[in-house]
């Protein structure tokens, strides 16, 4: 198992021995941590099952707000911003 | 939507335990003040699984502006997964607003690259994502998915 990155639903129903829908209602219950790929598919992490199996799952607790007092950061710093082009609405009317 | 310093201190808390939860190593989050009034916060998270050549990471930037009555609404945002096991990225931006919108007529754009620092465009074209948790959900989802991330099927806005 631990060379396999993640699990579906059915093998943690199988290591667990209950059934899968079991496994569902513990994903949409968010007592497993599991990563939604579309409206029916799961994947759960395995470093993720083990934290649930070992109970080492966390709560969450809120940030430290700073008491400094930063330099504005820059999101996307170092990205090019973007030539002067076809704005999208005239593209979509031509 | 705006939210007041301590349900910003929560939501990031929350951002950085749903993210250890699925495995990852995070460190513990601040929530920054800058110079300029706002504040914001930067998450870097190592995600579990193969480290050849380095650990795939996710990182989520936030910088919200304050409204005048103690409360915050997020301006901008970057979240950005760099996915080195798999040579491949995948990012949702929102900054530098009115560049983007002069330039481009959008304000949200994405990143996109199959194989890592050869982007076959710039900017695609992006949908709003609404909270950290939209943004992370559909990192991870393209983590998760050993497929292409279907940059052909995005639209390029140079």
């Amino acid at each position: 198992m631990q060379d396999k990155p993640f699990l579906s639903p059915n093998e943690i129903a199988s290591e667990l021995a209950v059934s899968a829908s079991t496994v569902l209602r513990l994903i949409h219950e968010q007592r497993l941590p599991a990563i939604r790929v579309s409206e029916r598919i799961y994947r759960i992490p395995v470093a993720a099952f083990e934290k649930y199996k070992a109970g080492a799952l966390e709560s969450p607790s809120p940030a430290r707000v700073s008491a400094e007092v930063k330099k504005r950061p820059r999101i996307g710093a170092g990205e090019r911003l973007p030539e002067a082009a076809e704005p999208i609405a005239r593209v979509r009317s031509a | 939507m705006s939210q007041s310093l301590a349900q910003i201190a929560s939501y990031v808390g929350g951002l950085t335990v749903y993210l250890r939860n699925l495995g990852a190593e995070v460190p513990e989050p601040v929530l920054d003040r800058y110079d300029s009034g706002e504040i914001g916060f930067a998450i870097t998270a190592q995600l579990p699984g193969s480290n050849d050549p380095k650990p795939a990471l996710i990182t989520a930037q936030e910088i919200w502006q304050p409204t005048g009555t103690g409360r915050f609404e997020r301006s901008e945002y970057g979240y950005d997964l760099i996915d080195y096991p798999a040579n491949r990225r995948r990012a949702f931006h929102m900054h530098d607003v009115s560049e983007y919108l002069s330039r481009l007529g959008v304000t949200a754009h994405e990143h996109c690259e199959e194989v890592l620092g050869k982007p076959t465009c710039d900017h695609y074209l992006g949908l709003p994502v609404f909270t950290g948790y939209d943004g992370l959900n559909a990192l991870l989802a393209a983590w998760s998915d050993p497929g292409p991330l279907g940059c052909a099927g995005l639209r390029c806005v140079r």
